[in-house]
């Protein structure tokens, strides 16, 4: 099949991917009884085996599928994605992961509510773990929508919905023990399609690097008119911005950092932490250098996958199945489409992890029933918390079908550079701290990251069609973290004899 | 100090503490280097970074290099002194 429509290979995949992640689930579910097996997996995994998980969880659509996108269209962000990532999981080992895993238990906002205490300051520790991951968790069902339709032929809207009906049945049966070993099952898969891929992409090119560089250069000049779209790296403000919102968004993602809880001790944390960050290194050096060039070589020369308005089939989230079906035919296009599903699977079960666990745990055991509830009412509550979380992003996929993945994914790194980072770091390192302090610090990030974002002109503008952005650009985290770190060393100086 | 239940374990001090931040300085040098060398290169023409592999491969490669040797570098220094490093869990 030269086009892009359905195929009974990847259809084959697909099957195989999701019978393997409910065979996991059936296993899983007979062994996570307790809090702790739902919360964190027993708290007992390996150090390698964690690293291998978080892998899994990090690596998501955004970056398999993004990236490349953002090549395919000529959007230098991409370059600013790639570059912040590894400096944001450095600091994220350096600074972060042991001694959060030193202070927490289940989720961020014990880390912080071992420091300071305080139901307002778990609740609205858990909103922004909450926001986070829901942004994140849109650009997941959004990839899905298209990787789904691409597959089968079938409405997105379908599609959407079949990933998060598995994700639900995963978490509420198997919580973090079917979550963790789901997303180390992908990060074995994706790794293998990845290099498969990479090898089959440079052979097609006659293992001639220096001329695919040029095949596709030549093609993406053909095809992009430079200043027709918001150029990042032409503009500081939004390049720093993007920036800033990954390197210090990762040391605050919510579904990251909770990873640091399934392992026993702190040096197994920094271990799981390394191992990742090879892991995703690897990855991401073959997913730019060579899947995103070879797919502008080679697929934005086949004028039958573009249609007559000059768009790609499935958006240009699917530059990277495209390539696959081109440098590989449709038993590689199948197997790769498969490992993007079950990227995309393990992701959303991380972040649907993180979500119900900060609405459970966080905001009805610990802040509505004061730690006075038992585990069989929490876990009861966990699932329930599971299901909305699960019609939320239902929800939240179809309002927003059609965004680049990557760009979503940046909003979520954005509320977490500003309103998770500076407060998680300032109670981790500054004895200075209070708890009044945090708070000012936690409401301003999330205020003003998420305010900024609706007035700038991806919303203000683009979806609710004023005349004029309010904020020139859609990368608040220049302004906001600043303003974050600011409003909790005011809050904290003013109320520290108090 | 009110409002402070729990000591922040990780701002106390010492030599072995050192190496940690040392590191995240080197990584956040090399990334603001290479954060510059995109924008200095696509200042005229942002397309310029993405069709120019030399600029992609260098700012790609400095920073996520620093950071995987700062990891590597992180992990076996460290390893040794696990015993030391530990701390009860709050």
């Amino acid at each position: 099949m030269s086009g892009a429509g359905p195929s009974a290979i990847a259809i084959q995949w697909f099957v195989a991917v999701v019978l393997t992640t409910l065979a996991i689930t059936y296993w899983a579910a007979r062994r996570a009884h307790s809090r702790s097996d739902f919360y964190v997996a027993g708290g007992n995994l390996g150090g390698g085996w964690n690293g291998l998980a978080i892998a899994g969880d990090f690596l998501s659509a955004s970056s398999i599928l993004g990236i490349p996108a953002m090549v395919f269209v000529g959007g230098s962000e991409a370059l600013v994605y790639v570059t912040s990532n590894s400096v944001g999981m450095a600091l994220t080992l350096l600074l972060i992961v042991e001694p959060l895993r030193r202070l927490g238990r289940y989720t961020v906002a014990d880390v912080i509510a071992a420091r300071h205490g305080g139901r307002s300051l778990r609740v609205l520790t858990a909103t922004i773990s909450l926001t986070i991951s829901l942004f994140y968790l849109i650009a997941q069902m959004v990839a899905a929508g298209a990787l789904i339709q691409i597959l089968f032929g079938i409405h997105y809207d379908y599609g959407v919905s079949i990933v998060a009906v598995l994700m639900m049945v995963y978490v509420i049966f198997g919580g973090m023990v079917v979550t963790t070993w789901v997303q180390i099952v992908k990060a074995g898969v994706m790794i293998a399609g990845v290099v498969l891929l990479t090898f089959l992409t440079l052979r097609h090119a006659h293992f001639d690097l220096p001329g695919l560089y040029r095949t596709a250069a030549a093609r993406l000049v053909e095809a992009v008119h430079v200043g027709a779209r918001d150029a990042v790296i032409g503009n500081a403000f939004a390049a720093w911005s993007i920036g800033a919102a990954v390197a210090f968004g990762i040391p605050g993602l919510p579904h990251l950092l909770i990873r640091m809880f399934t392992v026993p001790d702190a040096v197994q944390a920094r271990r799981s932490m390394a191992v990742a960050m090879y892991i995703t290194g690897l990855v991401a050096t073959l997913v730019l250098l060579v899947l995103s060039y070879g797919a502008l070589a080679f697929v934005r020369g086949q004028p039958a996958l573009f249609d007559a308005g000059g768009a790609l089939a499935g958006g240009a989230n699917m530059a990277v199945v495209h390539l696959a079906r081109t440098v590989g035919g449709e038993a590689l296009f199948g197997f790769i489409a498969a490992v993007l599903f079950a990227t995309i699977l393990a992701v959303v079960s991380g972040l649907t992890m993180a979500s119900a666990g900060a609405l459970a745990h966080d905001i009805y055991a610990q802040a509505v029933r004061q730690g006075k509830v038992s585990e069989q009412s929490e876990l009861g509550a966990f699932r329930l918390s599971t299901v909305v979380v699960t019609v939320a992003a239902i929800a939240l996929a179809l309002l927003f079908q059609g965004r680049n993945v990557t760009f979503m994914v940046g909003l979520a790194f954005a509320v977490a550079a500003s309103a998770n980072f500076p407060v998680l770091f300032l109670s981790l390192y500054w004895r200075g701290l209070t708890r009044h302090g945090a708070f000012a610090g936690g409401v301003v990030g999330l205020a003003t990251s998420i305010g900024l974002i609706v007035v700038s002109p991806t919303v203000w503008v683009d979806v609710l069609h004023h005349p004029a952005a309010l904020f020139p650009s859609a990368y608040p985290t220049l302004v906001a973290m600043p303003l974050a770190f600011l409003a909790a060393w005011v809050g904290s100086v003013v109320t520290r004899e108090s | 100090m009110t409002h402070t239940r729990g000591a922040p374990q990780a701002a106390s001090g010492g030599r072995p503490r050192r190496l940690r931040w040392i590191l995240a300085g080197a990584c956040l040098a090399a990334y603001v280097a290479s954060m510059a060398g995109l924008l200095f290169w696509g200042r005229e023409d942002p397309l310029r970074p993405l069709t120019d592999l030399r600029i992609t491969a260098a700012a790609f490669g400095l920073s996520c290099g620093a950071s995987l040797v700062a990891a590597a570098i992180y992990a076996s220094r460290r390893r040794a002194r696990r015993d030391a490093d530990e701390g009860p869990p709050a």
